[in-house]
């Protein structure tokens, strides 16, 4: 007779990742690397998650266990596939997951994306526009700029007063809540 | 080293953004090293970056940042997200649809049914078969439930290791990966050691298969008859008195009393064997049919070029193009790298896109007012932002691109301006997505029709028509659209380099161009012609 505990363990594993990638991800990016970085250690970090699901515990935190694993293979990463040249030293790269890890026991990460899901709702449809433009799909700045008619010093302004105004939505509904 | 701490927020956005100098860089670093606030106000922004990024994928027409999304989390398309990368990690792809919120909408035109919360089984091959349900097909995972076969065979396997040949016209009720009721109908099961103690219910009688194999048939009134092919067989019945039946045995059922009787007594059980020779079969009318269409399709005088990958060898380098016409081996293809495979069916020719430089290059003159661009493709993965289906060389005025996002939606796209200006200039139209991980492996018929003077652009899965999701300057009059030097399958001469590759990532098997804006009408003949 098939076991049928191993379904539903499988099935745990999907969900939980499927639920907390976007944190995952969050995580990985906090600690400086580009976008296209942390897709590939975002990968990685999945596979090396499913071959030692066994050893996780379903009672304990997904997350926590999660942000170790992320944080070697983010280490691993640096030493063996930055491209970019502008990536922060191993020690630096250390101190901001420190950082990150603070953050996140004050304010888990999906209470600041409910936060900021509902400030986004608060911004005016151009300065929704704007953030939509600019964070949706692999175009630069700069096409972005021609897209809305600015230059690209002028959008980074406006993106700068954009995201500070949500920063401060978002402070607020989190102290108010 | 202290900076105050507008500057350090602009460094730090500027290098969330990768536009630092190397001077501001080290800059930087070293505040950063040095001081923990300012690590703090890295996290900050690193973490708004991130909800920003993540928030904006999930809607491909920015629905996200309207307010009637009031869904906190985009469930679906991080579950989808993360599907993708599943898939990798596990053997049995189907367990993805287990992550598809049960709300979103049921799959794209001619799409597969999604599988709710949990699939038990899968249906694996088909000899005629006609099910009550049009979405079923190979392929299609099912959760629990009644399953009505009207005709014809099928092959069903079980999560729980079991396989079985359901025999039409059959009423056969899913309950777990480990078990079912056989309602009417003939069913065979074939039960690997892994699978031992498989269930069949029916009427009130409790069949275990503890290896290998049995048939069952129900019939009317309920009464059933069993004959163990090989192994041993537990059958239960109302009084609760398991008996063993072993290789050779047989047993009728009636109103929950097992009888033993004798095996000649019992009729023919579809075998596993059967339905694949059925489906092989299948395969060929099919193929043979298609070969006759497509015959027929040569001659059509608004035919641009057509290509049908048949009698490719490792050697032939050249796609030929078998429209008539006056030249047409100009218009032949060029393969480049790109192997050999099978297409729709065992012996249909194709060209398999797979290592960065695949491609087929072809040099098409002319001037077009309209186009209907069409390919018989099998996507395995969406790799790049863009995958390309036909793209001109570079993006030259009045040039069009043919291609599909990773969201998997199509994109058509023509500038009179070419690559200058694009933002201003560049007419693209999305399509709704149709494509999602689900569909690895599968063919599909795309299509496009483009109308300069109506001004039209509708793009074409399975026959049906797609509603454009999106796009730019589509109220912009089209330019008089030309070809010249392109490549299907990949980009040649890309625009940007870092963002230029777009290598397809599946099959194709047929393609070609109309010079007219073919009708719906006409573009659902074509995919009934070649559907497989």
């Amino acid at each position: 007779m098939k076991d049928s505990e191993a379904n539903s363990s499988e099935e745990l594993f999907i969900q939980l990742f499927a639920q907390n990638e976007r944190h995952i991800r969050a995580f990985v990016r906090s600690m400086g690397l580009d976008w296209t970085s942390v897709d590939d250690v975002v990968q990685t970090v999945s596979l090396i998650m499913w071959r030692k699901w066994d050893q996780f515990d379903p009672d304990t935190d997904f997350m926590k266990w999660a942000r170790v694993i992320a944080r070697f293979e983010v280490l691993k990463f640096r030493r063996t596939m930055a491209r970019d040249r502008h990536v922060f030293r191993g020690d630096l790269m250390d101190l901001l997951a420190d950082a990150a890890l603070e953050r996140d026991a004050q304010v888990s990460n999906e209470r600041y994306v409910e936060c900021l899901q509902a400030c986004l709702d608060t911004l005016p449809a151009k300065s929704r526009e704007l953030i939509r433009a600019t964070y949706e799909g692999d175009k630069s700045i700069k096409e972005v700029a021609a897209e809305v008619g600015k230059s690209a010093t002028a959008l980074y302004k406006a993106l700068d007063r954009i995201r500070k105004q949500l920063q401060g939505c978002i402070e607020v509904r989190l102290a108010t809540e | 080293m202290k900076i105050d701490s507008d500057k350090l927020r602009l460094l730090i956005q500027a290098h969330l953004d990768q536009r630092l100098s190397d001077e501001e860089f080290e800059t930087l670093q070293d505040t950063l090293e040095g001081d923990p606030e300012a690590r703090a106000e890295y996290v900050a922004l690193a973490q708004l970056d991130a909800g920003l990024r993540d928030t904006g994928l999930a809607e491909p027409n920015g629905a996200a940042f309207s307010p009637e999304a009031k869904k906190g989390v985009k469930w679906w398309a991080v579950a989808a997200a993360a599907a993708v990368v599943i898939a990798c990690l596990l053997p049995l792809t189907a367990l993805l649809l287990t992550t598809r919120d049960s709300e979103t909408s049921g799959g794209p035109a001619g799409g597969p049914v999604v599988a709710a919360t949990r699939g038990v089984a899968v249906i694996t091959a088909e000899a005629e078969a006609v099910w009550h349900e049009e979405s079923l097909a190979v392929g299609v995972a099912l959760k629990p439930g009644r399953l009505i076969l009207k005709e014809g065979l099928a092959q069903i396997d079980f999560f729980g290791g079991a396989s079985i040949s359901l025999s039409g016209p059959a009423e056969l009720e899913l309950v777990n990966g480990d078990s079912a009721v056989l309602h009417r109908g003939r069913l065979k099961a074939d039960v690997p050691p892994a699978a031992r103690g498989f269930e069949v219910r029916t009427g009130d009688v409790l069949l275990e298969d503890l290896g290998t194999s049995f048939g069952l048939a129900v019939g009317e009134h309920g009464k059933a008859d069993l004959i163990v092919f090989d192994g041993e067989v537990r059958a239960t019945g109302t009084d609760g008195k398991p008996t063993l039946f072993f290789g050779s045995d047989s047993a009728r059922f009636d109103a929950g009393v097992v009888i033993p009787q004798s095996a000649e007594k019992v009729g023919d059980f579809p075998d596993i064997t059967d339905v694949i020779a059925g489906a092989g079969n299948r395969a060929q009318s099919r193929l043979a049919a298609w070969s006759e269409a497509s015959l027929d399709l040569r001659r059509d005088p608004r035919l641009v070029a057509y290509y049908d990958f048949e009698n490719l060898t490792m050697e032939t380098r050249r796609l030929r193009n078998r429209a008539v016409g006056d030249a047409p081996s100009e218009l032949d293809g060029g393969i480049v790298g790109a192997k050999v495979a099978d297409g729709r069916w065992p012996g249909k020719g194709a060209l398999d896109f797979r290592s960065e430089g695949d491609r087929v290059r072809f040099r098409i003159p002319g001037e077009f007012d309209a186009l209907t661009l069409f390919a018989w493709v099998r996507i395995d993965a969406l790799d790049r932002h863009l995958n390309s289906l036909f793209l001109t060389d570079h993006f030259d005025e009045n040039e069009i691109h043919w291609q599909i996002s990773r969201k998997g939606t199509m994109h058509f796209a023509t500038s009179p301006m070419g690559v200058v200006d694009i933002p201003k200039h560049n007419r693209r139209f999305f399509s709704d997505p149709f494509w999602d991980p689900r569909d690895s492996g599968k063919w599909f018929f795309i299509a496009t029709s483009v109308d300069r003077n109506a001004g039209e652009v509708v793009h074409y899965v399975n026959g049906e028509a797609l509603g454009i999701s999106g796009g730019t300057q589509m109220h912009k009059p089209l330019p008089r659209m030309r070809i010249g030097e392109a490549d299907l399958g990949n980009w040649s001469d890309p625009i940007w380099p870092e963002a230029g590759i777009r290598t397809l990532n599946g099959r194709i098997d047929e393609f070609g161009l109309f010079a007219e804006a073919l009708t719906a009408g006409e573009i659902r003949s074509l995919y009934q012609k070649g559907k497989p």
